[in-house]
């Protein structure tokens, strides 16, 4: 419940404070979203798996999206598209977390 | 533990909502910002500025009726001030805050609607009236000892600036467009001649205006010139004591 109450007043707080991004990091920002929101996924997986641990998920959450953000940065600089890489890295775990998130909320309720 | 499991996650999804939402924001202004293009936001921009100014002009019409009600009044009740008050009213009329009358020249200045026979037209620059062509037409008049001009109504004062932006003239930081009416009060004669001997107001009354279709015309008339309207504003000028 504490957490779902956490995540509402972050998005009033972001929706409220109108955080001014500028247009170049704009790109950043979003692979960083992307990032956070498969490390949730990711540990509510692991919560409903019973291997939840919570410093691996605390530094995961701000070390993926510091280092998505900080990759596709490097790969701007070179001049490779890791922005591309990125999204399917974490798109792929993204939909595969909820995959399993949803078996085993399934497996719980025993309706299979 | 349960407990610190919780403040984990508390901490996590306050970060992941503040992430998303930015990121919302961020997505929803730059879909506004293509939607409503960058030159009609700067359309839209500069009419409520101009309007601003309106607003602000107007408030100093009042204000310098006001004062100068005050100064009747004040002189009116204090007999010894009433030589300043004509002082006053005499340098006001010279620095041209009151309106004129008197016999001078109009001349009337305006764009050639189309492209010129003969020459391409591709190149509207070539068949407008443009800001220098005003300032030598200006410039000699006042070399033939005009007492006061306004163009459009804009009346011409010490500050004053005759310049280009865009595909309007500046004139007071009021924006003029095609037909420019000039009227100057002065030696009709004198100003006349002027135009003729003047050489770029010459060149550009005679031969420019006809090689590229321009409308140019002077007649005398008997003329009646606003007064000036915009602020005398000055913030890095003193008065410097002593001689004058």
């Amino acid at each position: 419940m504490l957490p779902l109450l956490g995540l509402i007043a972050g998005i009033v707080l972001g929706l409220l404070l109108k955080i001014p991004v500028p247009s170049t990091i704009v790109k950043y920002l979003g692979i960083s979203v992307l990032a956070a929101l498969d490390s949730s996924i990711g540990g509510l997986r692991a919560s409903l798996e019973h291997k939840f641990n919570d410093k691996l998920f605390i530094t995961g959450f701000f070390g993926n999206t510091l280092m998505a953000a900080f990759i596709v940065f490097m790969g701007d600089r070179l001049g490779i598209d890791l922005y591309l890489a990125a999204v399917v890295a974490f798109g792929v775990r993204l939909f595969q977390n909820l995959a399993l998130v949803r078996r085993f909320y399934f497996q719980q309720r025993r309706w299979e | 533990m349960a407990k610190k499991w919780h403040l984990s996650l508390v901490v996590v999804c306050l970060v992941l909502g503040l992430l998303l939402a930015t990121s919302f924001n961020t997505q929803e202004r730059a879909r506004k910002l293509s939607q409503t293009p960058r030159k009609q936001e700067l359309i839209a921009k500069i009419r409520q500025l101009e309007r601003e100014r309106d607003a602000e002009r107007s408030r100093i019409a009042e204000l310098r009726s006001l004062v100068s009600e005050r100064e009747t009044r004040a002189t009116s009740s204090e007999g010894n001030l009433g030589e300043y008050k004509r002082d006053l009213d005499l340098l006001k009329f010279e620095a041209g805050l009151t309106r004129v009358k008197g016999q001078g020249l109009h001349i009337t200045l305006a764009d050639n609607p189309e492209p010129p026979k003969g020459l391409p037209a591709g190149d509207v620059n070539n068949y407008i009236i443009h800001d220098y062509d005003l300032r030598q037409v200006v410039n000699a008049l006042w070399s033939g000892g005009a007492e006061a001009i306004s163009i459009n109504g804009e009346r011409l004062v010490n500050t004053t600036a005759v310049r280009c932006a865009g595909n309007t003239i500046l004139v007071n930081s009021t924006r003029l467009a095609s037909p420019y009416l000039i009227s100057a009060i002065g030696d009709q004669k004198r100003m006349e001649e002027a135009l003729k001997n003047t050489k770029e107001a010459n060149n550009f009354m005679n031969e420019v205006a006809r090689t590229f279709g321009l409308v140019a015309t002077v007649e005398r008339k008997s003329l009646v010139l606003p007064s000036y309207s915009g602020s005398l504003y000055f913030k890095e000028s003193k008065v410097k004591e002593g001689v004058r």
